[in-house]
């Protein structure tokens, strides 16, 4: 056992770079702190009333949570896909694994530019649909405001599924043979092994993918920024979009408010959904 | 013994000669002074510094290295490389000069608020922008110590416009006009009487126009040139109601208020609905308008002659020419703030910037810069040859049909108008509630600093 006083530089720099900053941003969306007053004034919860008065955040919060249940679902659906299918002798497997992990290491901001020229009017994507002769289907993506933020979730989704996936493969590959063997020789077909067998096992796997896909995309913020900056209109203005959008008008503690907000939302969320799947994992 | 003492020599040397070495240091680096261990270096600034250069002169001579901020649209076509090696051979200082593109005003900011001050920085004018710039107070843990921009009387117009006789509300703008940009060769052959009242180019029958040839081309995902038609537009109802920013910034009237403004947006989203712009324009962008509009796939781009100088150095023969957004009669043109050269108070090489400033402001190297640039000098005395477009429209701002865009002209800053006016070409808004949404913008703004009315 070591001795306690040990974790005191450790919890030192943690306080410092992120106790401290956050119960100050807690202490300054209580305040009136703007670019044009002089002075800061303890104004209570007047930031947030005015939050609510104005109601935009309302439309950041609905489109920041279908944005996150889009990426969520999708990124754990495609990520354990595809360990499912990359854990079975196919040739070239881990080359596979290689390509699909490597968009995760890329930057957003490339991957940004990357689907703004796949998703142009005259773009890959739009070509492509023409040449299957979906022509109908074309439309501008990014410019649409009712699919806008459907294209940018699916950039992200493609993004990130790699990173589910060697999550996955990792929890895959500590199964016991053992009782992938049992379930085969007592006749479970490859669909019943998956959902008897690998898919409760990977419950621990299941709770770390889920939690850390649905607080990234409730963090959502380069990805919108560099595809659309939460364009056509406010279309696919997301809560940090929004959060941004108030510090360059220089509203700090009203855009302090608004992050205050955020961080209660992704914390009852990630709470309440770690509580689920924990239990489900002592379930199964 | 014998080894004991030669110890004890060599250390007593050595402190000997470490506490000379040091007093040595001492005398060398005490300027004034006032250090209280003078008595070990008896005369410590005049000789210190007159032995170790003894053919330097006064501090303020040395010459110093000053950073310079621009954007870097506004570096285009301006030689202000050009211009900087002029200031660094005459005054033997260096210059430092980083031109920026993207978020350059949050990055300005951000520089502004941890003190990484430039010494010279180009920024926006309007009175919004420098209330933004000027902050740094608050809170005093988050931003350190207090940042104060230069007086009025320190920083520097690049481009005052108004100097020129005649030009209304002008007195210290840029001549940046905002009007569509034509292109000559194309409009000829369309159908579309432009340039003539926006609302009969509207209403041309669309059969009758090119096909796949729209008469605008508007940049909606770059966002900001949506703001030039309404921006430009204003300056018709400036010319009818001189008070009317007065009363928008005392509160006493709102944009949602004024029915000629909803009008004009309602102007600028019939443009999309009766399908005269440019179909997917939320992929359109500012460059793309460009090369639209030289190349004759696009007839006009509503935007101002800024954008004259990217262009032509892409398309030195595109016969691009300009005519005021045509709301009226003899319509008025907007005339967009200038960017503004500012020095810090607080820089440590402050003299030497308003010395570079000076050096701006002397006749010869403004007519470099306008002889490059080709905008409207604004400088009495100073002439230079125009770009074919903005030659177009000397005339009506000489004859004083020109006023600035309002977003220079109020109180504090109209927020994310750009946003808005998607909304408006998406068909989520309407012209009454982009209004709206614009003075609410500004009435945020307005509560947070205080004002009174508000």
């Amino acid at each position: 056992m070591y001795p306690l006083w040990l974790l005191l530089p450790v919890l030192a720099v943690y306080g410092a770079l992120y106790i401290y900053p956050t119960l100050s941003g807690f202490y300054y969306s209580l305040t009136d702190w703007n670019i044009y007053k002089e002075s800061i004034r303890f104004v209570g919860l007047q930031q947030y009333r005015d939050l609510l008065a104005a109601g935009d955040l309302v439309n950041a919060v609905r489109h920041t949570l279908v944005y996150a249940a889009i990426v969520t679902v999708f990124q754990n659906g495609l990520g354990l896909g595809l360990a499912l299918i990359l854990t079975t002798r196919v040739p070239g497997r881990n080359a596979f694994r290689t390509v699909f992990f490597l968009p995760c290491v890329l930057s957003t901001l490339v991957i940004g530019y990357v689907f703004s020229a796949i998703y142009r009017p005259e773009g890959i994507l739009n070509e492509l649909l023409r040449f299957v002769g979906l022509g109908f289907a074309t439309t501008d993506w990014l410019g649409n405001a009712d699919v806008a933020l459907y294209a940018i979730s699916v950039a992200n989704v493609w993004q990130y599924a790699g990173f589910a996936m060697a999550i996955y493969i990792a929890g895959i590959l500590v199964i016991p043979k053992e009782l992938i063997e049992a379930s085969i020789i007592d006749g479970s077909g490859y669909l019943k092994l998956v959902r008897y067998v690998i898919f409760p096992l990977l419950a621990p796997s299941f709770t770390i993918n889920v939690i850390l896909s649905l607080i990234g995309s409730l963090k959502v913020f380069e990805i919108v920024f560099a595809l659309t900056s939460g364009g056509p209109g406010d279309a696919t203005e997301v809560v940090n979009t929004y959060i941004f959008d108030r510090f360059s008008d220089g509203l700090y503690a009203y855009g302090t408010a608004a992050n205050v907000c955020l961080f209660l939302v992704i914390a009852v969320i990630s709470f309440y959904a770690l509580h689920l799947l924990r239990r489900r994992e002592v379930q199964l | 013994m014998h080894a004991k003492q030669i110890k004890s020599g060599l250390t007593a040397a050595v402190s000997v000669l470490m506490a000379a070495a040091l007093a040595a240091c001492g005398g060398g680096e005490s300027g004034s002074g006032g250090s209280p261990s003078s008595s070990a270096s008896p005369s410590p600034s005049a000789s210190a510094s007159a032995s170790a250069k003894p053919s330097e002169t006064a501090p303020a001579a040395k010459p110093v290295t000053l950073s310079v901020i621009m954007h870097a649209d506004w570096a285009k076509g301006g030689p202000w490389e050009q211009i900087m090696k002029g200031y660094e051979e005459k005054s033997g200082n260096k210059v430092d000069l980083q031109i920026v593109s993207d978020n350059f005003e949050q990055m300005v900011l951000t520089k502004i608020a941890t003190e990484d001050i430039p010494d010279v920085l180009f920024f926006f004018s309007q009175s919004s922008a420098i209330k933004k710039a000027q902050s740094g107070k608050k809170p005093r843990r988050f931003v350190g110590r207090i940042l104060h921009f230069a007086d009025q009387s320190d920083h520097f117009e690049i481009l005052p416009a108004g100097r020129r006789q005649g030009v209304r509300h002008s007195d210290e703008r840029d001549e940046r006009v905002g009007r569509p940009l034509q292109q000559k060769k194309y409009l000829p052959t369309s159908a579309c009487p432009c340039p003539a009242r926006t609302t009969s180019c509207s209403q041309t029958p669309r059969r009758s126009r090119p096909r796949a040839s729209p008469p605008f081309y508007e940049a909606g995902k770059d966002g900001w040139p949506l703001q030039v038609f309404t921006f430009s537009g204003f300056a018709n109802l400036l010319a009818k109601q001189p008070d009317l920013m007065d009363k928008i910034n005392a509160h006493q009237t709102t944009f949602d208020q004024i029915p000629e403004f909803v009008d004009m947006l309602q102007k600028q989203a019939d443009l999309v609905k009766k399908g005269y712009a440019n179909k997917n324009l939320f992929s359109g962008t500012y460059d793309l308008s460009l090369d639209e509009l030289a190349t004759g796939k696009s007839a006009m781009v509503i935007n101002a002659d800024w954008a004259l100088p990217t262009l032509l150095a892409k398309y030195p023969d595109a016969p691009v020419g300009m005519f005021p957004q045509p709301f009226e009669a003899d319509s008025y043109v907007g005339i967009s703030d200038p960017q503004a050269a500012f020095a810090f108070k607080n820089s440590k090489n402050v003299e030497q910037a308003k010395d570079l400033l000076a050096y701006i402001a002397e006749p010869e190297t403004l007519k470099t810069y306008y002889d490059a640039a080709k905008t409207m000098p604004s400088w009495l005395g100073v002439e230079a040859a125009l770009n074919g477009g903005t030659a177009d429209l000397q005339p009506v701002v000489e004859a004083g049909r020109a006023a600035p865009f309002f977003n220079g002209l109020t109180a504090v800053s109209v927020g994310d108008y750009t946003k808005e006016l998607q909304a408006l070409y998406g068909g989520d808004k309407t012209a009454a509630e982009v209004a709206k949404a614009l003075q609410k913008n500004i009435d945020t703004a307005a509560k947070a600093a205080g004002l009174a009315g508000w």
